[in-house]
Order: C-alpha cells, then sequence, then structure tokens
C-alpha cells in the first residue's frame, strides 16, 4: 500500500476551476493504485455525496474537505485554506463555516471571516500555505516574524496537531525554494508538513480545458488571461509513486497524508445525519402520532360523513406504517405547510377560511404522495386512493425506509411563490432552503463561452450557436459541417481548439442555481448538515445539494411546482363564478362525460393540461380514454420510460385485443391493471418484490439505481440480486433477463401521479367544453404555457365558438377579460353604429384638427376588412357631410343584442361626452358609462357606486369607474377581448397607467388625446396602432393615417412645451391600410392576427396549385401523394432520427414527418416558417403523418419574411 | 506635411529586446538533466560542467498559437561557482540560456 493520499483534488463542482469530473478523478485515482481520496471543492461540498457513493464502490476511502478564502475583514486580502472533516463534528463545522463565507460576503465571492473560526473548529484539519497564500508568500519571502504570526494564529484556531503547511510540487518556478521555507517554518512552530498533489484535472490533456475555463471564469481571452492561467500543465492527479519521488528530500510530507487520512473517518450521508422534522402538538395529545390521527379521523368524518370498513382499515394501515417509520412528524410538518398554502389562498382571494383544506386544497399533490389517504385528509392531495385502489408500496413500504417519502405539490404561480417566501418566514433560512439545481454546459453555451476565450469571431459563434441543432457540445464538427459558412473552419487553428475543448466541457456544471421548488426543511439546524448559501433571488436561499444529492442525503423534499395549468384553471374558475355567481366544485363534476371524452379521442386537446402535446394528441387518439383510469394510463404511456421499450405501441395492440401474455406469471399482481407492459414507476417496484424477491425498500433502490449517472457497477448488482432471487421462485434466467430488460432509466411516471395529472387534464377538458370563453381566456392570460403560439390558440378558440376581440384602448383592460354573448351581425351593426356616433361627435368637437382630414374607403367599408353583411352595404370613399349626417343617425343601428351597451350609442350622453371643451374627468359616470368593459359585460344588471365625490372623499382609494357591484348573468359568453398586455412593447405597468388614466380622466376621446394623455412612448403607441387599439377610437379611420398621425403628434417626454401643435397641414394622403397591412401589423405586434390567418390570405392561389387544406387530407387514403401548405408549429427530432414537424392552416393541423435524408436535403427550406410540402400519406395504428418528399419555402406575395414571426418550437 | 510621429524612437529607430534565449549547447544525463553547458563568445567556444541543479521548472503555454511556448527551465550552479539559467525548448530539442 502506497503512503501517498491524495488530500487536495478539485473537480468540475470547482466551478470554472476543475476540469475533471468526480468519476473522472475517481476513476483515475482507481488505476493510479490510490485507496484514500480526498475532495475538497472551492466554496461548496456539492459534490461530495456523488463522489463518496462511487469512491465506495470503488473500494476508495473517501474525505471531504472544502477550499474557501480566508480573510479578517473587507480590507484584508482574503486567502486560501483548505479544511478536511475528520468526524461528524468536523462536518458540521464544515458547514456551519461554508455557509458563513457565503452569506457574510456577498453571494459571487464568498470569503470566510476570521471571526466566525472561534467554536467551529472541532474535528476539523486545516491545510494552509498553498502556494499563492499569504503565509507561502511570506515564506517566500523570508518573512519570518510575519509567517511565524500568522502559523500561531492557525494554532490558535485549530489547535497544532491540526494544522498542517501544504508543500506542493508543479515544476513552477520557486517551487523548491517555497518548499524549504515552509519547511523551516513548520518545524520553527512545531507542526507538521504535508504533501499535497494541488489536482485540477485528472490527466494532463485537461489542461487546456482548465485554461479555457479559468479565461471564462475571469470573463477575458486566453491571450489576455496570462496572469490568471496556471504557468504551466502539471496540475493533474500524479501516481503515489510519482509524489513520492517529488517529495524525496521530505518523506514526513508524504507520511502525513496518510496519517491525515486514518484521521478522517469515511465521509456518507449517515455523516449527514438528518432527522426528519419534529413538529409541536397541542398538550392534548401526548405524541405527534395521535395529533396526527385525530387530524386524519377528523377530516375523514368531514369527507365521507360515515367511516366505513374499507376507510378504516386503510387509515389503520397507514397509521401503523407513519407509526413505525416515525413519520408522523414529517406529516404535521406538511399540514403545516399546506396551512402556510391555505393562508396565501385565502389573501389572494383563491379560497375562503370557510373551506375545510382536505375539500379544496390549495395545492395537488403529484408523484407517489397521492397514493396516502392521509395526504389526502391533510390537504396534500385531491386523488382519493381508495377510489383507485392504489399501491402503497412505492411510497412508504412495510420494510426499512431508506429514503423519506416524496411529496410533490403542485401550486398556481403566484401561490407558490409567496408559499416560498412564507415557508421561509415561518422556518427561518437555517431551517429551510430550497434545493440547488446545476446547470450544465450545452452546445450553445460551450459555442459562446470557450468560443470567446479562444478569441474566434463572434459573429460567426453566433451564426453556429444559432443555427446549431444538436445541444451536444461532442457534435460540433458535424454541426459545423452543415453550415456552410463554416464548413471550411473545421480544420483551422482555433475552430479546431473549440471542437476539441468543447467536446470536452460538454455537460460541466456552471454553477449552483436555484431549483425552482425543491425545498429542504429540517428540525436540527439545516447549516450543520448542508451548507446554505443565498440564491440569486433576494430572500431565497439553496443548499449545495441538487435534487439528487438531497435524495442521497436522505433529506425530506417538499417540491413545490407552479404549473401554469392551475394558474389558468384558477382564474377561470373565478371568471366562471364572476358571470355566473357560483362556485363551481371540480372534484363533483361528471367525470363521464362523454362529450368530454369525445373531444379527447378526437385529439382535440389544444390547451388541455398533459395532453396537448403532439406526441399525446396522437397517444390518445388511439386509446380514446373513457373513464379517468383509462385517462390516467394514457398520461402514463407518453413518456420516455415507456416509450424506450415500444410500450406504448404494444400497450395500445393489446388495448385492442391483440393477444398477449405475461413472460412469467408472476408479473401478474404488478403488471395486470396495464396490460403487462410497464407504464408506472410502482411496477418496477412490485416486480423486484415478486419477480426478484426484494424487499420493497431494495426493489426502490433498485428503480432509483437506473437513474444514476454512472451506475453500471450499481446495476450489474442489482441484476445479480434480481436474477438469484428469481431463481429461487423458479424463474429461469432467461426469462429473469428479459423481465430485468424491460427496467431502464428513463422517466416515468408513478401510479398516483398519473391519476392526478389524469384528473387535472380531465377539469380542464371539461372546463374547455363547458365555458370555453373562460378557458381560452384564462389560458391567454396564463401565457407562456409553453405549448402552442398565441395564434394557434385563437384558431382552436374559434373553431370553439369563441370570437377574439383585439385590444382597444378604451375597452381593454391589462389582461384578456371575456365580453359577452354577440352574434356577428350584432357587432358589425354595433360597429356601423359606433362609427355613426364617432362620426356624428366628429362634428361636435376638435373642430380645428379636422377640417380637409382625408378618410378612407378602408376604413369606412368592413367589406373590405373581409367580412361584407347583407344589409349593411359597404360605405366607400371619403364621407361626405350627408354621410356623416347619416352616420350620425346611425344612432338607430344600435345593436340587436341587447347586452352590448358598450356600443349602443344612444345611451351617450352626446353633448357631454367626447367634447374636449367638457373635460370633467368625472363626466362619463352615468348610468351606463359606455367605455367601462365591465359595464359592457354585465349587461343591464349594473349598478355603479355612488362616484367618491359623491362620498366628499378627495382623492378615492379605487377608480369610480371600476366599482361596481356585480349580480350574476349567467349568459354564456363567446368572446374575450384582447389585454393590453398582449401588444409588444406594453408592460403590466404600461397597461397599467394606460387604463387608470382612461378610468380617472375619461376615456380617450381621439388619437391626439391619448399621445397627449397616455404619456406612453411612440414606439408603444405606435404598436398600439398597429395592434388595433386605436381603430375605435373617434378621429381614426385608418392604421395607417393613425401611424403618421402618432408620429406628427408625439413629442417626447421632457420636450419643451406640451402644447399640442396644429398638424393637420401636416397629415399626408396616404394608402388605406388593406388586409395585408392590418395582418402584417398584428402578426408583429400580437403574434395572431385576430380576424384571420396567414394561409387564409393564400389559399385561393394554394387551391390552384391543388395544395390542399387540413380538413382535405381525411379521406386521403393510405401512400396517396398530397401537396399541403401551412406555418410551421413545431419541429421535434424525438429519437434523434425521424423529424416531425406540425403545420398549422386556417382550418387545423397537419403532421408531416421528415425522413433523414429528406431532411438532409430540405434543411433550409423546413426551416422557413410557412412551407409547402409534398409527400405520401402514412396511416399507420389509427395515426395519419404525411411522410415528406419535397419541400418550397412559402412566402406569402407580398408579405416579407420577417413579417410572420417564426414561433415555432425547435428540437426541446 | 505631417510627419510621422512613430518614424524614431528613442531607441535610436528600433526596439532592442532583452533578455533574449542565447543557444547553447548542452550535455544531459539520462534524466534530461544538464551535466555540462557550453556556449559559442566571440567565436570562442567555452563549456562548463553543472555542480548543483537549483530548480527545476516548466513552462507550458500559448497552445493555440502555431507556436506554442513548451520549455523546460533549470537554474543551475556551475562547477566554476556561477549561476546560469538553461531552457530546452520541448517543441524543438534545442537549448537556450536566458536568465529567469
Amino acid at each position: 500500500m502506497s503512503k501517498y493520499v491524495e488530500l487536495r483534488a478539485m473537480s468540475w463542482y470547482s466551478f470554472m476551476e476543475g476540469a475533471s469530473s468526480t468519476d473522472e478523478m475517481l476513476v483515475r485515482a482507481h488505476e493510479l493504485g490510490y485507496d484514500a481520496f480526498a475532495l475538497v471543492d472551492r466554496n461548496n461540498i456539492t459534490g461530495a455525496l456523488e463522489f463518496s457513493e462511487a469512491a465506495e464502490e470503488l473500494g476508495i476511502k473517501p474525505i471531504t474537505g472544502v477550499t474557501l478564502m480566508l480573510s479578517d475583514d473587507d480590507d484584508d486580502p482574503p486567502s486560501p485554506i483548505t479544511l478536511l472533516a475528520q468526524n461528524r463534528q468536523g462536518y458540521a463545522n464544515m458547514c456551519n463555516l461554508i455557509t458563513f463565507a457565503h452569506i457574510a460576503a456577498g453571494r459571487t465571492d464568498p470569503v470566510l471571516y476570521t471571526r466566525y473560526l472561534p467554536g467551529r473548529t472541532d474535528g476539523l484539519i486545516a491545510l494552509i500555505g498553498e502556494p499563492g497564500s499569504h503565509i507561502a508568500t511570506a515564506a517566500s519571502e523570508g518573512a519570518i516574524t510575519r509567517t511565524d504570526a500568522m502559523v500561531e494564529r492557525f494554532i490558535g484556531w485549530f489547535g497544532a496537531e491540526n494544522v498542517f503547511i501544504e508543500l506542493q510540487r508543479h515544476f513552477i518556478h520557486g517551487d523548491l525554494e517555497r518548499n524549504h521555507a515552509l519547511v523551516t517554518l513548520a518545524e520553527r512552530n512545531g507542526i507538521e508538513v504535508v504533501a499535497t498533489g494541488g489536482v485540477c484535472y485528472h490527466e494532463r490533456a485537461r489542461s487546456r480545458l482548465h485554461d479555457v475555463l479559468t479565461a471564462i471564469r475571469h470573463n477575458l481571452t486566453l491571450e489576455a488571461s496570462h496572469r490568471q492561467r496556471k504557468a504551466n500543465s502539471h496540475y493533474e492527479l500524479k501516481s503515489p509513486e510519482r509524489m513520492n519521488q517529488l517529495f524525496q528530500e521530505w518523506p514526513q510530507a508524504i507520511e502525513n497524508t496518510r496519517r491525515i487520512a486514518d484521521r478522517c473517518e469515511s465521509f456518507n450521508a449517515k455523516q449527514i445525519n438528518y432527522r426528519f422534522p419534529r413538529e409541536e402538538v397541542p398538550d392534548e395529545y401526548s405524541d405527534e402520532q395521535e395529533f396526527l390521527e385525530h387530524v386524519c379521523n377528523e377530516a375523514a368524518k368531514r369527507r365521507y360523513g360515515h367511516i366505513t370498513e374499507k376507510i378504516r382499515n386503510r387509515l389503520d394501515r397507514e397509521f401503523s406504517l407513519i407509526k413505525r417509520h416515525g413519520l408522523a412528524g414529517f406529516f404535521l410538518l406538511y399540514r403545516r405547510v399546506i396551512s402556510l398554502a391555505q393562508d396565501v389562498a385565502i389573501e389572494l382571494g383563491h379560497s375562503s377560511a370557510e373551506v375545510p383544506i382536505e375539500e379544496k386544497p390549495p395545492g395537488r399533490g403529484r408523484g407517489s404522495s397521492v397514493a396516502m389517504l392521509v395526504g389526502t385528509l391533510i390537504g396534500l392531495s385531491h386523488i382519493d386512493p381508495l377510489e383507485y385502489d392504489l399501491p402503497l408500496e412505492r411510497f412508504i413500504s412495510d420494510d426499512e425506509l431508506v429514503n423519506a417519502p416524496d411529496i410533490d405539490l403542485d401550486f398556481p404561480r403566484d401561490i407558490r411563490e409567496e408559499l416560498i417566501l412564507r415557508v421561509f418566514e415561518e422556518f427561518g433560512w437555517d431551517h429551510a432552503a430550497l434545493t440547488a439545481m446545476l446547470p450544465t454546459y450545452k452546445l450553445k453555451g460551450v459555442v459562446r463561452d470557450a468560443g470567446k476565450a479562444l478569441g474566434l469571431p463572434p459573429l460567426e459563434l453566433d451564426v453556429l450557436a444559432k443555427r446549431a441543432e444538436s445541444h451536444n457540445a461532442r457534435n460540433l464538427a458535424a454541426e459545423m459541417e452543415r453550415i456552410d459558412e463554416l464548413q471550411d473552419k473545421i480544420d483551422l487553428p482555433g475552430w479546431r481548439d473549440l471542437i476539441e475543448i468543447g467536446a470536452q466541457l460538454q455537460g460541466f456544471p456552471k454553477g449552483l442555481a436555484q431549483h425552482p421548488g425543491g425545498m429542504i426543511i429540517s428540525s436540527t439546524p439545516l447549516i450543520d448538515i448542508t451548507p446554505v448559501q443565498p440564491s440569486a433571488i433576494d430572500g431565497r436561499y439553496i443548499c449545495q445539494w441538487d435534487k439528487h444529492g438531497a435524495d442521497s442525503a436522505g433529506f425530506l423534499k417538499i417540491d413545490f411546482l407552479a404549473l401554469g395549468a392551475l394558474s389558468q384553471m384558477q382564474e377561470c374558475m373565478q371568471l366562471i363564478e364572476k358571470r355566473t355567481g357560483s362556485h363551481i366544485d371540480l372534484s363533483r363534476i361528471d367525470f363521464n362525460d362523454d362529450t368530454v371524452y369525445d373531444d379527447l379521442g378526437r385529439g382535440d386537446t389544444v390547451g388541455v393540461f398533459q395532453v396537448e402535446s403532439a406526441a399525446q394528441m396522437q397517444t390518445i387518439t388511439r386509446m380514446k380514454p373513457r373513464n379517468l383510469y383509462d385517462l390516467a394510463l394514457e398520461v402514463a404511456a407518453v413518456r420516455p420510460g415507456v416509450g424506450a421499450n415500444d410500450g406504448v405501441s404494444e400497450f395500445i395492440r393489446r388495448r385492442n385485443g391483440s393477444e398477449w401474455d405475461y413472460d412469467h406469471p408472476l408479473e401478474r399482481r404488478a403488471l395486470e391493471k396495464s396490460l403487462g407492459i410497464i407504464l408506472f414507476q410502482d411496477q418496477v417496484v412490485t416486480l423486484g418484490i415478486d419477480v426478484g424477491g426484494m424487499t420493497a425498500s431494495e426493489s426502490d433502490q433498485m428503480r432509483r439505481a437506473f437513474q444514476r449517472r454512472n451506475n453500471e457497477a450499481l446495476i450489474k448488482r442489482y441484476w445479480e440480486r434480481f436474477r438469484d432471487g428469481a431463481a429461487e421462485r423458479g424463474v429461469s434466467e432467461k426469462i429473469a433477463e428479459k423481465i430485468f430488460l424491460k427496467f431502464n432509466p428513463h422517466y416515468m411516471f408513478p401510479e398516483g401521479h398519473a391519476l392526478a395529472f389524469g384528473v387535472t387534464a380531465y377539469h380542464m377538458a371539461w372546463l374547455r367544453r363547458h365555458y370555453p370563453t373562460e378557458f381560452y381566456t384564462s389560458i391567454f392570460n396564463a401565457q407562456p404555457m409553453g405549448f402552442w403560439p398565441l395564434e394557434t390558440l385563437k384558431q382552436d378558440a374559434k373553431r370553439m365558438g369563441v370570437t377574439i376581440h383585439g385590444p382597444d384602448v378604451n375597452l381593454s383592460q391589462a389582461k384578456c377579460i371575456p365580453v359577452p354573448f354577440r352574434d356577428e351581425r350584432g357587432r358589425e351593426r354595433a360597429k356601423r353604429g359606433r362609427r355613426g356616433m364617432q362620426a356624428g361627435t366628429w362634428g361636435q368637437m376638435d373642430s380645428t384638427d379636422r377640417p380637409g382630414f382625408p378618410r378612407f374607403a378602408g376604413e369606412m367599408s368592413e367589406g373590405q376588412r373581409g367580412r361584407p353583411r347583407s344589409g349593411f352595404p359597404p360605405l366607400s370613399g371619403e364621407m361626405s357631410a350627408g354621410q356623416r349626417g347619416r352616420a350620425e343617425t346611425g344612432f338607430a343601428m344600435v345593436p340587436e343584442a341587447h347586452n352590448t351597451l358598450h356600443l349602443s350609442t344612444s345611451h351617450f350622453p352626446p353633448s357631454s361626452r367626447w367634447g374636449r371643451e367638457e373635460q370633467n374627468p368625472h363626466s362619463p359616470v352615468g348610468e351606463n358609462a359606455p367605455e367601462n368593459p365591465i359595464y359592457s359585460q354585465l349587461g343591464s344588471e349594473i349598478h355603479p357606486l355612488s362616484p367618491p365625490w359623491d362620498r366628499g372623499l378627495k382623492h378615492p382609494l379605487s377608480p369610480p369607474w371600476e366599482r361596481v357591484r356585480v349580480r350574476g348573468n349567467p349568459k354564456p359568453h363567446n368572446a374575450f377581448r384582447l389585454g393590453l398586455t398582449f401588444v409588444r412593447g406594453i408592460n403590466s405597468d404600461t397597461a397599467n397607467t394606460i387604463i387608470e388614466n382612461r378610468q380617472w380622466n375619461g376615456p380617450y376621446r381621439s388619437l391626439s388625446d391619448l399621445v397627449s394623455r397616455s404619456g406612453v412612448q411612440r414606439a408603444t403607441l405606435e404598436n398600439l396602432v398597429k395592434a388595433g387599439a386605436c381603430d375605435e377610437l373617434p378621429g381614426v379611420t385608418d392604421r395607417r393615417q393613425a401611424l403618421w398621425e402618432v408620429g406628427l403628434r408625439y413629442q417626447a417626454s421632457g420636450a419643451q412645451g406640451r402644447l399640442q401643435l396644429e398638424v393637420m397641414q401636416d397629415m399626408a394622403t396616404l394608402r388605406p391600410a388593406l388586409e395585408r397591412d392590418r395582418m402584417t401589423y398584428e402578426y408583429e405586434t400580437l403574434s395572431l392576427w385576430t380576424d384571420g390567418h396567414v394561409m387564409s390570405t393564400m389559399r385561393e392561389l394554394l387551391t390552384e396549385h391543388h395544395i390542399l387544406n387540413s380538413t382535405q387530407l381525411d379521406d386521403k387514403s393510405d401512400e396517396e401523394r398530397v401537396i399541403v401548405a401551412g406555418k410551421v408549429l413545431r419541429r421535434q427530432r424525438p429519437l434523434g432520427k425521424m423529424v416531425f414537424m406540425t403545420l398549422e392552416d386556417e382550418f387545423g393541423m397537419i403532421p408531416l414527418a421528415i425522413p433523414p435524408d429528406t431532411w438532409k436535403s430540405y434543411r433550409d427550406e423546413l426551416r422557413m416558417p410557412v412551407i409547402i410540402a409534398e409527400g405520401q400519406i402514412s396511416r399507420k395504428n389509427d395515426t395519419m403523418n404525411i411522410m415528406v418528399h419535397q419541400a418550397w419555402p412559402l412566402m406569402p406575395t407580398y408579405t416579407p419574411r420577417a413579417n410572420i414571426p417564426d414561433t415555432s418550437h425547435n428540437f426541446r | 506635411m505631417v510627419t510621422n510621429p512613430r518614424k524614431t524612437t528613442s531607441a535610436g529607430g528600433s526596439y532592442q529586446p532583452l533578455n533574449m534565449p542565447i543557444a547553447v549547447q548542452v550535455i544531459s544525463n539520462p534524466d534530461g538533466y544538464p551535466v555540462s553547458v557550453s556556449e559559442t563568445r566571440n567565436d570562442h567556444a567555452a563549456s562548463s560542467k553543472v555542480e548543483h541543479v537549483i530548480d527545476v521548472w516548466e513552462l507550458d503555454d500559448e497552445w493555440w498559437r502555431s507556436k506554442p511556448v513548451r520549455r523546460r527551465y533549470f537554474r543551475l550552479l556551475m562547477e566554476n561557482g556561477r549561476v546560469l539559467t538553461v531552457f530546452r525548448d520541448l517543441t524543438g530539442d534545442e537549448w537556450f540560456r536566458q536568465e529567469y
């Protein structure tokens, strides 16, 4: 056995400093014959658990430590120190010190102030004097007094036996001299020296990557980072023999490495010593268990009314398991967190204190926790596990509990944000922290960072980063080969280095980030068991384990996840409640609604949580679920873990009646529900138990082992265990292998999770079917949701009979709002009626501005907007005085729909409405203030409160227009109006400015009024005009004309004088905006075209060329040749071969499948936003694709490409 | 007419590089350590034996350039009492003297 032990090695968790992974380091250490090894990353112990697990696999004793920068105060330049944990106490102290280094000195450059050392050094060994430290520098300079004083302080803090002076040898100028000085210093002060390798990478070949990382860390190029980089490449892991040779002059330095290693206990999760949290219980209960049982029994009585034997038995079984594993405190803690969430929900107006928590849980449980009835009763989950007979094993088992059970909770976004802060408030940052996440380098980041360090031209790097399709930097050469401009650069210096180093950098962690919602909570101070550091967001703290680390450490981890779908659902319910006056209890809706299952079975699922992806749509049409469990199976089927074994197709085949049998009868209990196919995680566990003869926890460990990195050895061990257990049960090795091969590392849902998601999906599909207006209004407001672009949602809404009105500066709120039922005819009439009013009022106001102001046919004629209506001959040409007069008498054209009040000019008190001379800010308050959308939405049953000034208030707290008492109007809405924030460049602040001004000072009376009053920037005004938000302003006749007018009227704030000057003489006569202009304007500013679809503008031409639309494909048979065209919605390459694309036209969607060869030949064409594709219909397993042979880009004849935004989702 | 301000320098028209490596001949032992160093000055070759190697260090840099720098330096105490720094250019296997 070699004496030398490496006590200082940094891995890639020393972010941008270590150039090898922990595994690479350990494998190399194993090859070189090390039997003990210390990982000392800078400022963190993120890699410690992963390292220790892998080290023990290789028979290497893991030692954990950290390198920190130490300083007396802000004026003292920090100097490095390395700490090694000898035992549990040392580990706790190390966690404390790392935490203080992060908390005290700021997030980016942690420094440990020496004042934190006293009292926190027990169990720690300090290595001092590394090259570059104060001691090493002073020793090299021969400053004896200074160095002695420094060493004396360390001895004071740690004790002489725990302080070692480090000797390193990297063939750097001055190494020998420094080491001689350090040895003398140690002898003089009665302490020992120790040799270390100062290892930054596992082999010399990585030194270049280390140089690049150094340059990236300092935001410099390689050329400019001479001072920061190491002088040579001798920082690799050297063999013990080589170290013996290098330090032969000081053999005690080598011997001391062994002594230190012997003093340090093996680091592992046990050393962390995490204990489940405990909760205080009211005095009348003897312990947590009794209190929890009481809480659950009471909730069960409320929920079920009568406790049946089935309920009693289930509860008793769960209570006994909870007792056996000591989890009562764990569940009570959850209950406390849920109560906090409930408080937040009540404060945000989403819930009420009167509703019991189990009745309307503030969040929704997901994951395996859904299987617990106790969970349902404390408000963790909305699924009743009894109803679906959910197995408990995956969540909690009878035998030893190795890991804390997982509980994941989904919340609407706003509740989650607040809840996280509330948990920090409740428990404190030293008892609660978010888990960390490790963002890693992928191709784009590699190209940008490493490319910059190598000094490559930024423009070319940008081309590569943007046009590369792979995310893996190991494919850089292939990606460059494909890009014309870069093809010839592959072998050039610099680029060649990028390809080589990029491949090494792939997968390197960049730093610690905050997990979206994983939290750990501890009864003992958290900083004794893990270091905690502030996250980038103020007020939040993260621990230094990612979720795998937290899992290995056995931490109780709560995942608070924000689910956009829940935010949407919440808003949808509120909108329905606002309109109908009653709350819908989604847990009591009809779960056997055929219309909903019909929608699902047709794949009519755009916007429906969890079943809206292209893959889900294709599967759901084949599975045609008819009940909730079917839906759960469907949700579970479209997971990588199921797809990996072709499980989906096989499952559907079996479901459709094809014959099958178990590989062994022992599979029956696990796989009966899913026809012999593994669809759920739980089934892997059950198979491990039933076939492999494992215990439940052992089997769950096996399941987890599949998900670990570098798990070959581990999986081999589990295979042997599974094989032997199966043999004892009479299963042959061949069959056992066949079953074992079904397990894979890809993700699958637990059964309870699939059910929970299935239920949420059903809720959404139900709301979409029965309350489409509220559904689409809320889905627009919940964007971004990540799936479909707004244009697609709009088209889908139209198909469901919901009309979308464009934004309007006088009618829109910041977000979308439903507007009442009215037929198209009514709408047309309403518009006309209002125009009449506008023209009429035109005569009464602003007379100085108007003479000679031309109006255009394009504006006046709705016919030119695309929908001439019989009975309403389009007006054309400039409106004559007579016409204006007629229009004025157009008051008669009051819309028939009785509740579209805002469009009825007969309600306007004309003399006081629009005239500038009568700008009483409160004047519009009347019976029915027409400009307020709330009035217009609610029909006749509106009851404005008395205006504030009537109540003697000088500064009312809320604007009078908004204070409306609502009585329900149950009439279905079938339209909604886009909010102002949907206009590009308008954030909620700008929108609120526009709205508040309107509310306090009356509606905008003209474009000029809007320009002068709203105070928004010119670009924003232009966007409003382009989006059509000013179309209905009196005096606005045409968007092009209005843009011109904005230019004339806009005065930058701060410009001298706000006086409106006469501008009419500068108005030009412009060609009116045509449909195509409005389309491009709206695509540009709204990302959707409210009145049409880009494909409809070209339909005639396409039809002439026999290009089919999406509805014409249904009756085409297999292998028939077709040509189609559409706007690209998404491009995906799920298995890395065939590319799947979805096109959209004005009628629906068209699925394309592009074989690799076609993709290669037509890549550029297929990457255009709008394309024509020619291919053959392929019908397989009830699905249809067009197998593409050729493609062409399609340019709308008059529209520059840039105006059709490419909103497609690509290769995600 | 504007004169070129850079045309002349205080160095008399050209920069004089300092401490440029000077080629020497070195005989080394099997470990690569110098045993003797010969230098030619004014057409006169002078050789000296190495008494002791005081320090050894390496430079390995600028690998991204067309001519990377890879040198192994030796600080030598010669038998005549002189301290000399030489390096072996690991890219071309030549020896140079250069003060460090």
